[in-house]
């Protein structure tokens, strides 16, 4: 009896575990595809192919920066583990755990035509970066780029440096042991940190809302186009929302696989 | 360290339990445009001072917002919209049964206030122009304006809009962040902004003037019907509408 009673319980946590968590995303798709004209109609709504560009473009743009900033630095903070480098690492996690409006905010302060660096550019007759698609991929890259950072820096402090060591021994010069010893055993890492700030790019919405604006076309990408979408007509947001929900799984799916294949040989 | 944890534990419960708890009051909730933040809690006070046991929540956003929350089924008794066709939606939703005309409202450009555009024809030096969301009353009318004006200048605005924001207050707050260079607000915004001077208000010509006409009804579904209507009637007597006029409502 007790054991019934036990397996219950847990039949019914992990029951309720898998509906609050799976529920809301598969009744999105399921309202989607049970009516599978109206959301090919909606998918033809001029708001969404711009937004679904405009979303691809920056956000490839950001992974770029992402993985050519974030991987010298999360190498930079794994090798020489001091005070310095421990303040910085939880430095740059911090938008992991402000609100994304607070970084939004910090972006204005910042690059804004009255912001520190924004005046400053301004007095050189720069152009403003706020409120343009630069300001959507600075947005995107302030919020998903710590994600890589975290993930590359465990990838690479998890290397063993009796390895490298030996690399070296055997005669490969310092950049020969980074690229041949170092990089391929860091890669599954790399890739798992890449692949989630891009989904967390894709899905961007606080920052990018009060540093870029909203403009079909310019700014205003699928996020934003959803919450747009949704005081207009609920079937857009809807097929919005299932574009930007199938692109992620695809970004999720594609490192799964690419991860399993990788470790399998 | 633990000693300073149970005396902040204590201070907390202390505080928490300072706090009387006041005969309930009943609520009302009113759901209202963005742009009538302050006029509406002039007269929440007026209206709990003359019903001490009501507490009126208000709660502002862009109508289009509003309009959704209500159709997604939030609470609320009343709704007042800044235009006629989020109300028209939900009457002919059936969640309101009638709606009347609440106030009016003036559209305007506004620039910050060392601007070189001076009037409506300098818009054309403008580079970032920032309007509503064309699903925001606010973004409609100015629409209608621009729509009306003469080529080039409309060409000129329309190529030069680089954000729609989701309420009139967001479209102000990107000019008081300097990040726009003109954009389309209503006259009372500019004048509830406390750094006003740092704004400059561009009156538009008569021809291009939109008469942004605000609606107020109950919903059909409000919890407290009798406070609904009780709210919408202070709003509409004659102390209702000089709130209204005195944060410059009106013609």
């Amino acid at each position: 009896m007790d054991h019934k009673l036990q397996r219950a319980a847990w039949t019914l946590t992990l029951g309720l575990g898998l509906l609050l968590l799976l529920g809301p995303p598969l009744a999105l798709g399921w309202r989607a595809v049970s009516e599978p004209l109206k959301l090919l109609t909606a998918l033809t709504h001029p708001m969404i192919w711009p937004a679904l560009r405009l979303s691809l473009l920056t956000t490839t743009c950001t992974i770029i920066l992402t993985l050519l900033l974030g991987t010298p630095l999360a190498w930079w903070l794994s090798a020489k583990p001091t005070r310095l480098t421990r303040t910085i690492s939880a430095l740059v996690e911090l938008p992991l755990v402000v609100p994304p409006a607070v970084m939004g905010l910090a972006l204005l302060d910042l690059w804004g035509r009255q912001g520190i660096l924004g005046a400053l550019m301004a007095s050189w007759g720069l152009p403003s970066v706020a409120m343009t698609p630069l300001a959507v991929i600075l947005a995107q890259l302030l919020v998903s780029a710590p994600l890589y950072i975290q993930s590359a820096t465990t990838a690479f402090g998890g290397v063993d440096p009796e390895l490298i060591a030996q690399a070296r021994t055997l005669g490969a010069s310092p950049r020969q042991a980074w690229w041949h010893v170092i990089a391929p055993m860091a890669l599954p890492g790399l890739i798992q940190g890449a692949a989630l700030a891009w989904a967390r790019a894709l899905g961007e919405l606080g920052a990018t809302m009060l540093f870029a604006g909203s403009l079909m076309g310019k700014t205003q990408t699928m996020p934003l186009a959803i919450l747009d979408a949704m005081e207009i007509n609920v079937e857009v947001a809807r097929a919005c929302a299932m574009c930007l929900g199938t692109s992620a799984l695809l970004i999720l799916f594609t490192m799964r696989l690419t991860l399993s294949r990788w470790r399998r040989p | 360290m633990r000693r300073a944890m149970l005396s902040l534990c204590l201070a907390l419960t202390l505080l928490i339990s300072c706090e009387r708890s006041p005969a309930p009051k009943t609520p009302v909730h009113v759901f209202a445009a963005a742009s009538l933040t302050e006029a509406f809690t002039d007269l929440e006070r007026s209206f709990e001072r003359a019903h001490p046991d009501q507490d009126v929540i208000l709660s502002f956003a862009g109508s289009q917002t509003l309009r959704l929350q209500l159709e997604q089924g939030a609470q609320a008794d009343v709704f007042a919209s800044a235009n006629t066709a989020h109300m028209d939606a939900l009457i002919s939703a059936d969640l309101i049964q009638a709606a009347k005309p609440l106030t009016t409202n003036t559209l305007v450009i506004v620039t910050p206030a060392n601007s070189p555009i001076l009037k409506l024809e300098q818009l054309t030096q403008a580079q970032r122009i920032v309007i509503g969301a064309r699903s925001v009353p606010a973004g409609g009318y100015a629409r209608a304006a621009i729509a009306d004006m003469p080529q080039p200048l409309r060409a000129h605005i329309e190529a030069h809009i680089i954000s729609e924001e989701p309420n009139v207050r967001r479209v102000l707050a990107k000019v008081l962040l300097d990040e726009a260079d003109a954009a389309f607000v209503y006259k009372t915004d500019v004048l509830a902004q406390q750094d006003r001077a740092r704004l400059r208000v561009i009156a538009l010509p008569n021809p291009l003037q939109q008469r942004a006409t605000y609606t107020i009804g109950a919903l059909k579904r409000a919890p407290s019907p009798k406070l609904a209507q009780a709210w919408i009637e202070h709003t509409l007597s004659p102390t209702g509408q000089r709130a209204l006029k005195e944060r410059g409502f009106g013609p």
